[in-house]
């Protein structure tokens, strides 16, 4: 089995774009939780979003056109952009048969839904263009990425929703891990819609003022949009071309609640076996762990829900594993958010410093945990975690871990 | 919907509307049923019953309001107590 | 890793037949799902009519569930019966499916909703419809499913790649049975997808490597395996008649609606297929060809499977299931695979329904043909540039 290393980060976000100013804007504590610009949102209780502002997919793309893909399309090939260039992986020279793409989301590309829709609300459905067909389905969003860069090793995208960057993420790493390929642009990509941020707001999971994720008196999440992408690389290969390693990744675990679509399991089973799983592929266990980057959404029901888990599969090891939520300053990226939080956990484990849980003013009560509230740390982890909890109960879990050169 | 509305409409309504939600028989759903523990009616089902009572009374119940709903009477209540006057029927 | 991966039980919903029995009789028989449609008025499509899931998965719980979640139920029930897993498929059970277009129905409808009726009077339970991977998310309440749940989105690929990743994340211990296969619903958008696209056969007739074809007719359905490795089937009685071996994935990064007349990735998914297996071309004993009409599509599978097999391929048979069963875009990885191991089984490729004069000399046939041999070859071959291929064998012991 080859070892699977992380050569290359690319995050298009809420805070920022580009790996410093992403990694700095974390670090900070800043927010990019705003007024939603991109619609109107005065018929909603909630008017607060997520979105990537001043995005310009010009800048990012050289072989395609921005107008010939939709924003996930674009965010998404935008970051992968960034990871490549971050990687330094010269592709001109490389065997791009090897090479492969894998790229989570929840919605794919509504914006062409949103424009049926309105055609088809003003008589003229007729209109709509024929192109945006084939560009709905979310496979358009891994092709567009291969298309832009000519990879031709395999392509897929994984639409398993608010998990999906930490399956799209393990997809890549078996692909290298079985030697099918050298190298996977993994991660995920959502663009802002009003779909899921309707669906969320009639739900009332929707914060009105901002995502205090593990506070006491959290109220809910908030809806975002971006793009995280890592390089992933056989670790024979990222040393033979002498490339910078971020981290290793050890393993993935998944699960299924098989409860209800929109709440998890009370006691987090699901969200457990999720993370045994991955304990178990990765060949570690819960002493190993010393960071934990949440999927801590805000909502009053997930944070109970993750904290409870937290404290059944660590017992008294919990308190002293910090867990933090980037999600109270990103905001929810959706099917991007565990693939933001996986380049988070790489520059965790790069750098040695964990970014927090913001706005975080009262812990919850009922638990005794460290969710490093509001200030960044230096605590120089190990082995962290990457938790990503989805609609219809699916839970994933990634582990990476520092890299320290030489051979474990 | 009539202008002039009952409680008895009302609670048909509801019936129907909570039978259709739960895939039980309306004679299942009586006044005095828990929405939750006789029903099975969970969080995702409650809100859908919300929705649907609002946009067929053209009333707008607060969610902090819906969530002390705990039997079918108190649905009907909460209805009533949310329509304007000039809709209740006059004998009321 | 663990050993090999294999196939104890099948469940299909399609439009020739509902039932795993039922579809091989269709299929042998050299049936038709195409037809005038049901429920769009003037298109000849390959639906599954007068589809009523209630048939197989009762009244209750049914009423949230959309067609495309209702036909992976439907086929997740059918695969799951007499396994013994029914009841409580347990931590160790889950899912990978294939899917194009997944819930798009619901999302259009769901947004439509929010946009005539007002965001406050959005249906709720209608939301959890809106993630494409919902199909699979119901199935696994319905059925227990608590192991890994998985849906993979790769165009025409799609349900191929899902069967590869469930036989990989068997081999890695990461489940100990899973449900995998495709699903896809024809519905109104996807209807106009391949109408505006020019995709749709004007003549409402699939005829794969046909000299006149014309264009692919839409199908819809879906197509579960219960997968499993040797050593689980062993341990709890089940009997293997097929296994999971190599699979080969590429991307022409050309775009979303090309067919490449050079046909390289095509080429190269089937070599990296036999590869992956540890077997030669001479070993492959038919083929199960993507090819749903398409002018260019076809002729690239030909062209791909011509520099694989080169001369071998005027004696080497081949079926092509979107005669029968139209264009299933995500699921269609599945039926071929299905039927691919239907043929091992019984030593015999069913006939290409409809079939007339074919071009680039494809032995494809209106007539049974005789495999003779253990293995089998399935493609998946997209316009989106996803091409993918897997090999089958026959399983003895």
């Amino acid at each position: 089995m080859k070892r699977v290393v992380v050569t290359g980060i690319g995050v298009i976000s809420p805070i920022g774009s580009g790996k410093a100013q992403f990694w700095e804007a974390l670090l900070e504590g800043k927010s990019g939780i705003r007024p939603v610009a991109s619609f109107d949102t005065s018929a909603f209780p909630v008017h607060i979003g997520a979105e990537v502002l001043d995005f310009q997919a010009e800048r990012y793309l050289r072989r395609l056109a921005p107008a010939s893909m939709g924003r996930a399309s674009q965010l998404a090939t935008a970051a992968a952009r960034l990871a490549l260039d971050d990687s330094g992986l010269d592709l001109a020279h490389a065997d791009r048969r090897a090479v492969g793409t894998s790229i989570g989301t929840t919605s794919g590309e509504p914006q062409f839904v949103e424009l049926y829709n309105d055609l088809r609300k003003a008589g003229n459905v007729e209109q709509a263009p024929a192109e945006i067909f084939p560009r709905y389905s979310c496979s358009s969003i891994s092709v567009h990425v291969a298309t832009e860069f000519d990879l031709r090793g395999p392509c897929l995208t994984i639409p398993t929703a608010c998990a999906a960057g930490n399956h799209a993420i393990g997809q890549g790493f078996d692909l290298i891990r079985t030697g099918r390929v050298e190298a996977v642009l993994a991660g995920g990509a959502d663009s802002f819609s009003r779909i899921p941020y309707m669906g969320f707001a009639r739900l009332g999971a929707i914060a009105p003022q901002r995502c205090q994720p593990f506070d006491r008196n959290r109220k809910g999440m908030v809806p975002g949009e971006g793009a995280g992408m890592i390089l992933l690389e056989s670790l024979d290969r990222a040393v033979a071309r002498g490339a910078r390693i971020y981290a290793e990744v050890l393993g993935y675990g998944l699960s299924c609640d098989s409860h209800h679509m929109t709440a998890s399991h009370p006691e987090g089973d699901g969200a457990i076996r999720a993370m045994q799983a991955a304990l178990k592929d990765s060949g570690v266990g819960i002493e190993d762990i010393d960071y934990i980057s949440a999927h801590g959404t805000g909502t009053p029901t997930n944070d109970r829900v993750e904290s409870t888990a937290m404290c059944r599969l660590f017992g008294e090891r919990a308190r002293h594993v910090p867990m933090s939520s980037i999600k109270s300053m990103v905001g929810h990226t959706m099917g991007a958010a565990s693939a933001i939080e996986a380049a988070a956990c790489t520059l965790a484990l790069d750098t040695g410093w964990i970014p927090p849980t913001i706005n975080h003013e009262e812990s919850d009560p009922d638990f005794d945990l460290d969710y490093v509230p509001n200030q960044s740390r230096q605590t120089r982890p190990q082995v962290v975690l990457n938790n990503a909890y989805a609609f219809g109960g699916n839970n994933a879990s990634v582990c990476f871990r520092r890299y320290e050169g030489g051979v474990v | 919907m009539p202008n002039q509305i009952t409680p008895d409409m009302v609670l048909a309504e509801m019936k129907t509307l909570i039978a259709t939600v739960t895939e039980r028989e309306p004679e299942e759903v009586t006044e005095n049923a828990l929405l939750t523990d006789d029903l099975g009616v969970d969080s995702l089902m409650a809100m859908e019953v919300m929705v649907t009572v609002d946009k067929k009374f053209k009333i707008d119940i607060p969610e902090e309001d819906f969530a002390t709903i705990k039997t079918v009477k108190d649905a009907v209540a909460m209805v009533m107590r949310h329509l304007p006057e000039e809709r209740i029927h006059a004998s009321v | 890793m663990a050993g090999r991966v294999v196939v104890t039980g099948a469940g299909v919903i399609s439009p020739i037949a509902a039932g795993y029995e039922e579809f091989e009789q269709a299929l042998y028989r050299g049936e038709s799902g195409s037809k005038p449609s049901d429920r769009f008025q003037g298109a000849t499509v390959a639906e599954v009519s007068g589809f009523e899931a209630q048939r197989w998965l009762g009244n209750k719980g049914i009423r949230v569930l959309d067609r495309g979640a209702r036909m992976l139920c439907v086929a997740a029930q059918m695969a799951l019966a007499n396994q013994g897993l029914a009841e409580d498929g347990g931590p160790e059970v889950g899912m990978v499916c294939g899917t194009m277009f997944g819930s798009v129905h619901s999302i259009v409808s769901f947004d439509w909703s929010g946009l005539t009726e007002g965001p406050s009077y959005v249906n709720p339970m209608e939301f959890p419809n809106t993630v494409i991977n919902s199909a699979s998310g119901q199935a696994a309440i319905r059925y227990h499913l608590r192991g890994m749940n998985s849906s993979i989105c790769s165009g025409f690929a799609s349900s191929l790649y899902a069967l590869h990743y469930a036989a990989e994340c068997l081999r890695f211990g990461r489940a100990r049975v899973l449900l995998a296969g495709g699903a896809e619903e024809l519905c109104d958008e996807s209807l106009q997808g391949f109408l505006r696209t020019g995709m749709m056969s004007p003549s409402g007739c699939a005829r794969p490597f046909g000299a006149d074809r014309d264009g692919t007719v839409p199908g819809e359905g879906s197509a579960m395996w219960v997968v499993e490795s040797e050593e689980s089937a062993a341990g709890r009685g089940a009997a293997p008649w097929l296994e999971i071996c190599g699979f080969g994935a590429r991307q022409e990064a050309q775009g979303l609606q090309h067919y490449s007349p050079r046909a390289e990735a095509a080429g190269d998914a089937i070599h990296m297929a036999l590869a992956a297996s540890s077997i030669a071309p001479e070993q492959v004993a038919c083929v199960v060809a993507s090819a749903g009409g398409s002018r260019e599509g076809d002729a690239m599978e030909a062209a791909a499977l011509r520099s694989v097999f080169g001369s071998r391929m005027d004696t080497l048979p081949v079926f092509a299931p979107k005669a029968a069963l139209g264009e299933a875009l995500g699921a269609s990885g599945a039926f071929a695979a299905m039927a691919a191991g239907l043929a091992l089984r019984r030593g015999s490729l069913p006939p290409t329904a409809g079939c007339g004069p074919v071009e680039y000399g494809m032995r494809v046939s209106p007539e049974p043909q005789p495999v003779e041999g253990e293995f089998a070859l399935v493609n998946a071959f997209g316009c989106d540039g996803n091409c993918a291929a897997l090999v089958l064998r026959l399983w003895k012991n």
